[in-house]
């Protein structure tokens, strides 16, 4: 019972056939099976009955490695691992393919490889997280200030020697972090990596309407979003009037936009009076007073009624709206509260002629 | 997916050997191959194929070479088994496998578990059933 040249062939065909159906295995469990394979199975062929073969006694290798497969703790690897693994396996080829770009690229500039340009480029990378970071910082800071004190720091003394100073003192701290963060490995490592793309990553967000909107004053649009138009010759548009061809001034109008959305231009809490409902607190006094009150309401599908901010009670700017039968039809027509409507139609109008031009 | 190719290979295999009950059997006994190799082994080291053949002995049939290589290896990658080659006097030399301490320690708490599992069916199978509907 030895083992015969055709016996040898006949382990080598086994085995080959065998690996081609684990494959898929993990490469460590694969090389462990495969490695001590060859050996057993010579054992097993040495107590082989002369004319027998190898797979009357181990079945087909399909079969075999099937088995192998079942025995050889694949199941038991944790689901993130093995999830780890296939991505890592799935995206190594283009990995390589990047890392070989990555290096020609880096070999180009005169350099022996990606890795020695990226050490390069480290410190520069420091300088530019601190400098992001000064500027998030500034930004925020200065966004913040200027909603108490309506103070903008951009482009005063004092604004650029607190932007020198945030940045010298941002761009030494990470360029010490950086130095620090050399020796780190593994968690710590992992974590500034991600600290670094996410602060690019919110730097990009934050000043995303530097592209979108590049004319437009830098802090007034900051809590706006639709700065598209809500500008004109360089000054806010905070109110809209509209006339009919008459020159009558209307009450009550709604903008929509070519898809039919509402256009939310300016800001009816920006009125002297808070914005109220004017149907569901009926003005009580004469005409006069009653325009002090915004008479704009907001609703989802509507947008802003206009004008936002009825005021400008003493009719030299020619904005006072005066009765207008379309736009109290149209405005009780389209809300069920009725009764404000109809007060306000049949309060006495000032007697304004339509030649009122709006252009006053 | 793969419940199909290996279902259809148990049932080649069960037709092969001309049992009809050993499906499950041999699904069974998947989850004990590690207590059965390991005990085989703390008697007495063995190599490949002689396991299989002291396994068969003790009434193991639906055992295949493959599960017990395959569960060989994967107690050697634990170091739960060690390793040692012997010539032998007809043919290539032998891996011997030999239980570590490790190794008896697991099988010790296996062998518990076992019992524990084993003492557990008995009762369940020992209640009468129950008239059904």
């Amino acid at each position: 019972m030895t083992t015969t040249p055709d016996r040898s062939t006949e382990i080598a065909s086994y085995l080959a056939a065998v690996e081609r159906h684990l494959n898929d295995l993990p490469s460590h469990i694969r090389q462990d099976l495969m490695s001590e394979l060859d050996a057993h199975l010579t054992e097993v062929a040495a107590d082989l009955e002369p004319g027998a073969v190898l797979r009357d006694l181990l079945g087909s290798p399909e079969a075999y490695a099937r088995e192998l497969r079942e025995t050889a703790e694949v199941d038991k690897e944790p689901v993130t691992t093995r999830m780890r693994r296939k991505l890592s396996e799935t995206a190594a080829p283009a990995l390589a393919g990047l890392k070989g770009a990555a290096d020609r690229y880096a070999a180009s500039t005169g350099h022996a490889d990606a890795a020695e340009l990226r050490e390069r480029l480290r410190p520069g990378w420091w300088v530019l997280r601190g400098a992001i970071a000064a500027a998030l910082f500034v930004y925020w800071l200065s966004a913040a200030q200027y909603g108490v004190t309506g103070y903008s720091i951009f482009g005063s003394l004092p604004g650029l020697l607190l932007m020198a100073a945030v940045l010298l003192v941002c761009v030494w701290a990470s360029m010490r972090l950086g130095a620090k963060s050399l020796e780190w490995r593994g968690r710590r490592r992992r974590w500034m990596i991600a600290g670094g793309i996410a602060l690019v990553a919110l730097a990009g967000y934050q000043f995303a309407w530097l592209y979108t909107a590049s004319s437009v004053d830098l802090i007034s649009s900051a809590g706006y979003e639709d700065d598209t138009y809500t500008y004109t010759q360089g000054q806010d548009v905070t109110d809209i009037y509209a006339y009919d061809e008459n020159g009558n001034p209307l009450t009550g109008v709604y903008l929509f936009d070519q898809n039919g959305n509402p256009l939310w231009i300016g800001d009816p809490y920006a009125c002297e009076t808070a914005p109220g409902n004017p149907f569901d607190a009926p003005p009580t006094d004469e005409w006069g007073n009653e325009l002090e009150e915004p008479t704009a309401t907001a609703d989802d599908a509507l947008g802003y009624q206009y004008p936002l901010c009825a005021g400008g009670a003493d009719g030299a700017d020619g904005i006072a709206p005066s009765e207008s039968e379309t736009a109290e039809e149209q405005a009780s027509s389209e809300l069920p509260t009725e009764s404000a409507g109809a007060e306000q139609s049949t309060a006495p109008a000032p007697s304004e002629t339509p030649s009122d031009s709006p252009t006053e | 997916m793969r419940t199909g190719p290996s279902a259809f290979a148990r049932v080649h295999y069960c037709a092969l050997h001309g049992t009809v009950d050993c499906v499950d059997r041999s699904q069974l006994l998947k989850g004990l191959l590690d207590i059965i190799v390991l005990r085989v082994l703390e008697r007495q080291d063995g190599y490949g194929y002689e396991i299989l053949n002291r396994l068969r002995a003790a009434g193991f049939d639906e055992l295949g070479d493959a599960s017990v290589y395959g569960t060989l290896r994967r107690l050697y990658r634990a170091g739960y088994l060690s390793t040692y080659v012997q010539p032998s006097d007809s043919g290539p030399h032998r891996k011997y496998y030999a239980l570590t301490e490790p190794g008896r320690k697991y099988l010790r708490q296996a062998r518990e578990a076992w019992e524990d599992v084993s003492a557990k069916m008995r009762v369940l199978f020992d209640v009468p059933t129950e008239g059904r509907p």
